[in-house]
């Protein structure tokens, strides 16, 4: 398992990825991604959806903790797990993370986990905006109010 | 493949009767073949017939085109032209063009090669492909050669360039063979669903056929859309030099054109900075900060990680003994694994220790300057920029009002391509797009018709009990479809990186890189280079492909320092004799300053210098003190080997008022 976007995802935003701020396809998962978690949006992939990435690309290197942080609050949440409940949260863990290898991995149901969240992130976008963009400057806008207009973060 | 031009002759033609020869006797040319031939002595009719012995074109040369090539004054009724070129360092290949004048006006060719003497244009197969009309322009470098490159036009295509002298085509060779090996396969099974077959095979045709005719008008759209933007873009800049030179708008012009400047550069740094931000999902969502901080700090009350580690429990359960010094007995160690299993891997440790180091690293006090506060910076450096435009163009309106006929063409034309831009774009997007559900036969869409096909094709198989061939057919044109991919990509990369890196030492003070090649060669932050840059990429991108693949190929340069200034002509005199393995360049008295000594060191002095005279009263008496040996003397012109003489030619013969070819 890697990384995966929604399959509609790199003809949507063809006309905006590659500029500043989303010089890569990673960033249009972070973009999604994010906004997947702001509105609570989690939508399994199918199989054979396309990889995009395996690991976490330089760029995102330092703040890759922060991201996976993120999916694992929300995918406890999601599940009526209590932050107190040592075991649940043990258990959680293990099934989401695997730092075994070199670098910090995610173990297939992570990568699941964010995927998902990703591509709702997508569909939330896609359905707010109709068309895709064609505007670096409008996307970003119409992403900062759309993460605004939800109470911080929806589960 | 390897190609050397030994010689060639001509009489009865426009140009002087001569033979000039650049092989020795083994037939080994040098590396550098200097002719020097001053106006009027039939450079372009010599250029013109080397290039059809070439590539078989004065075929198809109509009479007005054969007629001006009788000698004007002797008018024989048969003129020749004979080419001999040496192929793979073996045998020689000879193209004899024949020219009948009078009332037919037609050129008929024969070939020789080996013990082979044909009628008409036939080189062997395995020389043609590089011998057809669009490759064998590349052997003949001139300026208008160079810019044909970088802008794409005169069916210039740079991509195709490199696939076919680096041998790509043959992987689509390859692919067509095995399309067709597989239909021919199906069409020999006998299935008992003819009719069904049958239906499926014409809905393939038919698909087949719309897809290749959406293809190809889709590559002809793109070049179109190429074309069009760099003609709008010179428009643009010719039509608003030429308004501004009025001065009654140029102050405000660059009053406006600088706000715009300066705020579209504001833009930029504004989302240059949000870029590098962007990674950080709390610069994005400071919400998330709060969240983040509440995950470590339940960790730390949960006592996560532990202290103590996993793999300690592990190993003491191997050990006979525990560390208390008592025997390790079953309820022992049924006690210790129980203690194990509720123990996170050390694995985890490391994650949580790093994800804690993270949030406090992160999450203590918001990023500065906030997302926020650089998208308003970002809207209103946006907003300014748009204004100054405006501004910019409500001046270049009035000063066009106020200008003159050619300013008011020049915008009128701008226009319409501008208004064409649009339905060439839609055209290209349509066909660029995924399917949908509305889409029919009638549909500009490519993937629509790929996905018809390729159902129709499984069909086809099914029907014809032939899938496991389909399936095999299909994996191998993936395979070559990858192969291809990945080897042009590599290909057009390293010719990319040595061009540049030529470049980079033949034109310091001017540097200009190439940063694709597509249809045209595309320089780096701008769209054309002047004269001597064009010419500069044009030789080290040609001289790249001439001799990369394993071939080899002479160049044949008309005037190859004209455009060039001084410093530059010195850097690529030195440079042409290391990348090109045989160059025969037409030079003219006034080429060899700065030029030909740094060349002749370069090509170690395996330089050959002819000069080529017509024979006239000036001439005729400018010869005998010129030196050097005549190798070859006719009626009506002379050609004299020796680096003396070609230096001695005074440049007085060179003048425009002699009659030019």
């Amino acid at each position: 398992m890697s990384f995966q976007l929604h399959p509609e995802a790199r003809n949507w935003f063809k006309k905006v990825q590659g500029q500043d701020p989303l010089p890569t396809l990673f960033d249009v998962y972070q973009l999604c991604f994010n906004l997947g978690i702001a509105h609570g949006r989690c939508t399994h992939l199918d199989d054979g959806v396309d990889n995009f990435m395996d690991e976490f690309i330089q760029r995102y290197r330092n703040h890759q903790m922060l991201m996976v942080g993120t999916m694992l609050t929300h995918a406890m949440k999601r599940q009526g797990i209590e932050l107190t409940d040592r075991s649940a949260v043990v258990e959680e863990i293990e099934r989401l993370v695997d730092s075994s290898g070199m670098g910090m991995q995610l173990t297939s149901e992570g990568y699941r986990e964010m995927n998902a969240y990703a591509a709702g992130g997508f569909n939330a976008l896609r359905e707010e905006l109709e068309e895709p963009p064609s505007e670096i400057t409008y996307l970003l806008k119409r992403f900062r109010t759309f993460l605004k207009g939800t109470d911080s973060v929806k589960i | 493949m390897k190609i050397e031009l030994l010689g060639w002759e001509s009489k009865g033609l426009r140009c002087p009767d001569a033979r000039i020869w650049l092989g020795d006797e083994q037939d080994n040319v040098p590396c550098v073949s200097l002719i020097q031939m001053p106006n009027g002595t039939g450079k372009t009719t010599t250029l013109d017939c080397l290039r059809a012995a070439m590539d078989g074109s004065a075929m198809t040369w109509s009479a007005e085109h054969v007629a001006p090539f009788q000698c004007k004054a002797t008018t024989p009724e048969e003129g020749k032209f004979i080419a001999t070129f040496r192929l793979n360092d073996t045998k020689r290949m000879v193209i004899e063009m024949n020219f009948y004048f009078g009332e037919y006006n037609q050129v008929v060719y024969r070939t020789t090669y080996g013990s082979r003497n044909d009628e008409g244009y036939k080189p062997p197969p395995e020389v043609a492909r590089y011998l057809q009309k669009q490759f064998s322009g590349l052997l003949f470098f001139n300026g208008e050669l160079a810019n044909n490159l970088i802008d794409g036009s005169n069916n210039t295509n740079a991509a195709e360039i490199i696939d076919t002298f680096y041998g790509l085509y043959q992987l689509t060779e390859l692919k067509r063979l095995a399309r067709s090996s597989y239909d021919q396969y199906v069409a020999k099974k006998k299935s008992v669903k003819v009719k069904s077959l049958r239906k499926i095979e014409e809905d393939l045709k038919r698909w087949r056929t719309r897809r290749d005719k959406l293809r190809s008008a889709f590559n002809t759209a793109k070049s179109e859309r190429e074309e069009l933007q760099m003609a709008i873009a010179t428009l643009e800049k010719e039509t608003e030099e030429h308004l501004l030179k009025s001065s009654q708008f140029q102050k405000e012009e660059q009053a406006a054109l600088a706000a715009r400047n300066k705020a579209t550069t504001e833009v930029d740094s504004a989302l240059e900075r949000i870029s590098n931000q962007f990674p950080n999902p709390v610069f994005l969502n400071p919400g998330l900060a709060s969240e983040l901080k509440m995950l470590a700090d339940n960790l730390n009350t949960l006592k996560l990680p532990e202290h103590t580690s996993k793999i300690f429990f592990e190993e003491l359960l191997k050990e006979p003994v525990c560390i208390c010094d008592r025997a390790m007995d079953d309820a022992s160690k049924t006690a210790i694994e129980k203690r194990q299993q509720a123990i996170m891997g050390d694995a985890i440790t490391g994650f949580l220790n790093n994800f804690k180091s993270a949030v406090w690293t992160h999450c203590d006090s918001p990023p500065e300057p906030s997302f926020e506060k650089l998208l308003t910076e970002l809207e209103t450096q946006q907003e300014i920029a748009v204004q100054a435009q405006s501004k910019l163009d409500n001046i270049l309106h009035e000063a066009e009002l106020a200008g003159d006929q050619q300013v008011q063409e020049k915008s009128k034309l701008l226009k319409e391509k501008q208004a064409s831009l649009p339905g060439i774009q839609k055209q290209i997007e349509d066909a660029e797009r995924p399917s949908h559900g509305g889409d029919d036969d009638d549909s500009g869409c490519l993937d629509y018709f790929n996905k018809k096909i390729e159902e129709g094709e499984r069909r086809q198989a099914e029907l014809s009990d032939s899938l496991d061939k389909k399936l095999k057919t299909d994996a191998l044109i993936d395979l070559l479809d990858t192969a291809y991919r990945r080897t042009h990509d590599e290909l057009k990369a390293q010719v990319i990186a040595d061009a540049n890196s030529q470049l980079r030492s033949i034109l310091k003070l001017n540097l200009v890189q190439i940063d694709d090649i597509a249809n045209s060669v595309k320089l780096l932050s701008q769209a054309q280079g002047s004269v001597g840059q064009n010419l500069s990429v044009g030789y080290v991108f040609l001289a790249g492909i001439l001799h990369g693949g394993g071939n080899q190929f002479p160049l044949v340069v008309d005037s190859p320092a004209g455009a060039l200034d001084h410093l530059v002509r010195e850097e690529v005199g030195r440079l042409l004799p290391q990348l090109i393995g045989q160059l025969v360049a037409f030079v003219i008295p006034s080429e060899r300053q700065w030029f030909i000594k740094p060349l002749a060191e370069a090509a170690k002095d395996s330089v050959q210098y002819l000069t080529q005279l017509r024979l006239n009263d000036y001439t005729r008496e400018v010869i005998p003190k010129l030196g050097g040996s005549t190798v070859s003397e006719s009626a009506d012109g002379i050609v004299i080997d020796g680096r003396d003489a070609f230096f001695s030619l005074g440049e007085e013969v060179d003048s425009e008022d002699e009659p030019k070819t």
